[in-house]
């Protein structure tokens, strides 16, 4: 490494007037001057005189000197210098005193000053921040001499002593004895158990939970199912807890083979692709998923170690790894392997997390010096929110010098366990570890592993047989077999062995995705390794030649003319664009789609159509819904359906025209039309906005409305004054079902009686005007078919506060069915807990995420649609039938 | 005049018997528009879908295609 850190910050403005008092001070050079030294070199350097700092540190640091300075330290402060020297020159205090404390040093703060005092290790300011009262109390609250923290800034160990004292590339990892037994990488298990996640995903399209965002309960157990794991299937009841399929999930998600939409689990077309790619590239496929994963922790995974938040700290304040901490440290182990690993060679965990260590020690939390709030009792700082759990239920704080196994060591160990064996990187033996071949190939990438070349993939283990099934080993080295078939054939069941089944259908799918018939049958014979029985592949020739027999176009751009001659004469103006299709017709070779519409562009005879876009404004729409096409926009397509949709008509002038009826409508809905359509399309191609009448006409055709009753309705009337203290007599109440406007109410008939000798009795002047027969000088006849009495029953009918909450959810879910009003009595939250009255139309109920039940209504006599919570309505009365 | 159709459907079958045994089919011969020549003829674009299902009923299958599609002997696995 050619120069420090400190020189990569040089600055060119340093003078030659800085130098002079300097050098002098090197003449007197003792361990007194030095510290002078340190201290002048701490404001050059918090200053703008980096260049002169190095320049003068250059002379104390003679080579002479230093190697009788480094032959009077211990090993471990010859290895702190080689530590300095691997983070690039540059310690914080933090690092330094964590480090120190890793190694046993006693006193931290005495070994740096040792350090500084004999020029090998140079303190440095840096620019102090902002001042901020919390961190200056923090401070002065204790004191400058707990650590290397008396120095502040930074410590700088120049290149030419951290080399002397022996820094440079970490070795690699020391080999260990075979293990008797290994779990071996797990990749073809985990391809197989991605392949079922997408078969299972694409059939069954499982729900995400709103709270957590991973499949809920029941899709969690369809999923342990599928994958053959019937414990989690019987007993998981979160995803979060089956820390296992979590990731399996997250892996899925971060490598894009399946996605999230409308809140469902769906698989994307990478999922089926990636079982058929080779075991290398799937590999790096993989492990780069498993590296950015957000959704999955190594921490939370290990059962030794809990996340808790001291009351104290706020989640800011804690040491829990934040997401891009984990994604840098899973970065680090990975580069780790391929620097420090050999292929094929056993080492061990903990080798490899101290490695890491060495190499850096702010692997997934960044060292803090000590406070009151979070230090040992031996002072030295602790993972502040992550504590060890103990069996007994008890849990203890863990120092970030003596529990670096713990939690980072723990996280090492976890990723190469639970992530890298499963993608194939590794292979595990308790404590040990190996990288494999494969994982050799693909580390290759990002270190200087020396890698074997990849062996051929093997043969598929298949069997077509006549009656067009297939059978297929279901083991994971045979999984890109089984996946190749599930593009020609469809998949009947997946375990052990696979079965799959050959039909038209499937092959017909296989050539919508655009493999040939030489595809198909390379598939089915595996590049001609096995046999395809005789029937079999004749079949599969028959519907391939069947496939192509009627073929459906679909975004083509096609040229019509009204005669051949035109379309000739444009077919001569422009050689190679069209291809004909038929004496007025050709298709536009999407090549030279542009030119010519620049040709068509400068003809003023040209009407251009975008199906895509939708026809607009084609045909103008009379009262009579009779339709009169306009010829400057008209063509086939209008044509079309009109003639299916209506009865058509030469007018007297003007040429053809059609008329949309009730049975022409009936007549189209009845050939396969929707309802939706029709309207869509009449709506869209008018040339002015259906008239209400109109609308009202063809929506009744198309069967939009229900039924609909008419009855005679005793009604009162009354000055508005009076309306209050009219409504304020329950008798007089009760025998009304409803208001029309502020002065008018309908009656029960049943109740007429009893009205007139209420208001009589008051002293009004009751008239007959408003009396309800005869209608259209007919008596009105029964006004439905339910028994008499109905009404009065309807009227009766109502729950009060204190009644079972049954009889209100069935009186409710009744008025909503059948449309009937009603009357409540509701204590608003925003009126007090006075009651008010409310008459109202019921029209759904809606069960909020609080457990809430709301009742949505339009108000009558205000015009407006309400909103009220169930639980606060007092009563309710149905008013009357619609 | 003449009329350039975008994203157009059309369907192609292999002989002319064919299509108007297709255009007699029961579900089927209301997706089909005009004919532009014996053995081609306009499909209603928003019933592409409808068609192709109705053929399968029909015990016919339709091959999709689009301007990108190779032909059969071009494609590859």
């Amino acid at each position: 490494m050619e120069g420090s850190a400190i020189r990569s910050r040089n600055s060119a403005s340093d003078t030659r007037a800085d130098v002079r008092p300097l050098a002098e001070l090197l003449g007197e050079y003792t361990p007194a001057a030095v510290r002078d030294l340190a201290a002048l070199l701490g404001v050059a350097c918090g200053g703008t005189h980096r260049a002169l700092c190095e320049r003068v540190a250059r002379a104390v640091l003679k080579t002479d000197r230093l190697r009788a300075c480094l032959r009077s330290l211990g090993q471990v402060e010859r290895d702190f210098l080689a530590f300095i020297g691997r983070l690039g020159g540059n310690v914080e205090p933090a690092q330094a005193a964590w480090w120190l404390s890793c190694h046993g040093t006693s006193s931290p703060l005495d070994t740096t000053r040792r350090l500084i005092a004999q020029a090998l290790l140079f303190p440095f300011l840096v620019p102090p921040p902002p001042a901020d009262p919390v961190t200056e109390a923090t401070h002065s609250r204790h004191g400058p001499e707990h650590s290397p923290s008396a120095f502040p800034g930074a410590l700088w160990c120049p290149e030419s002593i951290w080399r002397l004292a022996g820094a440079g590339a970490p070795s690699t990892l020391p080999a260990q004895p075979e293990p008797p037994q290994a779990d071996r990488g797990a990749l073809p298990d985990l391809i197989r158990d991605l392949f079922v996640l997408a078969r299972f995903l694409s059939a069954k399209q499982p729900r995400m939970t709103r709270t957590s965002g991973h499949l809920d309960q029941a899709g969690l157990s369809e999923l342990a199912a599928a994958l053959g794991r019937p414990q989690t299937a019987r007993h998981a009841r979160r995803l979060e807890d089956v820390p296992e399929l979590l990731w399996l999930e997250s892996v899925a998600l971060q490598a894009g083979l399946v996605e999230v939409r409308d809140r469902r689990l769906t698989a994307t077309a990478s999922a089926g692709a990636l079982a058929q790619r080779p075991p290398t590239e799937q590999c790096r496929v993989l492990l780069e998923a498993a590296i950015p994963q957000t959704g999955w922790g190594e921490l939370e995974a290990e059962k030794e170690l809990s996340v808790a938040r001291p009351a104290a700290l706020s989640p800011g304040d804690l040491d829990v790894p934040s997401p891009g901490a984990r994604v840098r440290a899973r970065r680090r182990i990975v580069e780790a392997l391929s620097q420090a690993a050999s292929p094929g060679a056993w080492h061990r965990i903990a080798d490899l997390a101290e490695w890491l260590m060495e190499s850096g020690p702010d692997l997934l939390v960044r060292r803090r010096l000590p406070d009151r709030a979070g230090a040992t009792e031996a002072g030295e700082p602790i993972y502040r929110g992550i504590l060890r759990c103990h069996a007994g239920g008890a849990s203890q704080t863990i120092g970030m010098a003596s529990g670096w196994r713990w939690v980072e060591g723990v996280f090492v160990a976890q990723f190469l366990r639970a992530a890298l064996r499963r993608v194939g990187v590794v292979d595990m033996a308790d404590d040990l570890f190996r990288v494999t071949d494969l994982g050799a190939r693909v580390l290759a990438g990002a270190g200087k592993m020396e890698v074997a070349a990849e062996e051929a993939p093997p043969p598929g283990r298949f069997f077509v047989q006549p009656d067009f099934e297939i059978i297929a080993d279901g083991g994971g080295d045979n999984l890109a077999a089984v996946a190749r078939l599930s593009q020609v054939a469809d998949l009947v069941s997946f375990d052990r062995a696979a079965l799959l089944k050959l039909s038209r259908e499937s092959v017909c799918r296989a050539l919508d995705q655009g493999l040939s018939l030489t595809a198909v049958v390379d598939i089915l014979s595996d590049s001609g390794r096995s046999s395809v029985p005789q029937n079999v592949a004749f079949s599969v020739g028959e519907w391939v030649a069947s496939y192509e027999r009627y073929q459906v176009w679909r975004d083509v751009w096609v040229v019509e003319a009204d005669r051949a001659d035109e379309l000739d004469s444009l077919q001569e103006e422009l050689p190679g664009c069209l291809e004909r299709l038929g004496p007025t017709a050709a298709r536009v070779l999407p090549q030279h789609r542009a030119r010519l519409e620049h040709v068509l562009g400068q003809r003023p005879d040209v009407l251009t159509i975008d199906h895509a876009a939708g026809l607009r404004a084609v045909f103008g729409v009379d009262d009579q819904l009779v339709v009169t096409p306009d010829p400057s926009r008209w063509h086939w397509y209008p044509e079309h359906v009109l003639s299916q949709i209506a009865d058509s008509f030469r007018a007297k002038r003007g040429g053809r025209r059609y008329r949309i009826t009730r049975e022409s409508i009936l007549r189209a809905l009845g050939s396969g039309w929707a309802a939706d359509e029709i309207e869509r399309f009449v709506e869209q191609c008018a040339v002015r906005p259906l008239s209400a009448a109109q609308v009202l006409s063809l929506r009744g055709w198309l069967g939009r409305y229900g039924s609909v009753a008419l009855a005679p309705a005793v009604l009162l009337r009354f000055p508005n004054d009076a309306r209050a203290d009219l409504l304020a007599v329950p008798e007089l109440r009760e025998a009304l079902l409803g208001a029309i406007s502020p002065s008018l109410c309908v009656v029960r008939r049943d109740a007429v009686a009893k009205v007139r000798r209420l208001l009589e009795g008051a002293g009004f002047a009751v008239g007959d005007e408003l009396a309800p027969d005869p209608v259209d000088g007919r008596r009105p006849a029964s006004r439905s078919t339910e028994p008499a009495g109905r009404d009065h029953a309807w009227g009766q009918r109502r729950w009060r506060t204190g009644d079972p909450e049954e009889t209100r959810q069935a009186l409710l879910a009744e008025v909503l069915e059948t449309g009937r009003p009603i009357a409540i009595t509701y204590r608003s939250v925003i009126t007090g807990e006075e009651p008010q009255e409310w008459v109202l139309i019921p029209e759904r109920l809606e069960d909020t995420r609080w457990g809430l039940t709301r009742l949505h209504a339009l108000c009558q006599e205000r015009d407006e649609r309400r909103t009220f919570d169930v639980s606060r309505i007092d009563s309710i009365v149905v008013l009357h039938e619609p | 005049m003449i009329r350039l159709h975008k994203h157009a459907v059309f369907l192609v079958v292999s002989d002319g018997e064919a299509l108007a045994e297709l255009i007699a089919t029961q579900g089927v011969g209301s997706a089909i528009g005009p004919k532009l020549s014996p053995t081609v003829a306009w499909v209603d674009h928003r019933r592409v879908e409808a068609l192709r299902e109705a053929l399968r009923q029909a015990g016919y299958l339709a091959r999709s295609r689009t301007d990108e599609t190779p032909d059969a002997g071009e494609s590859g696995g």
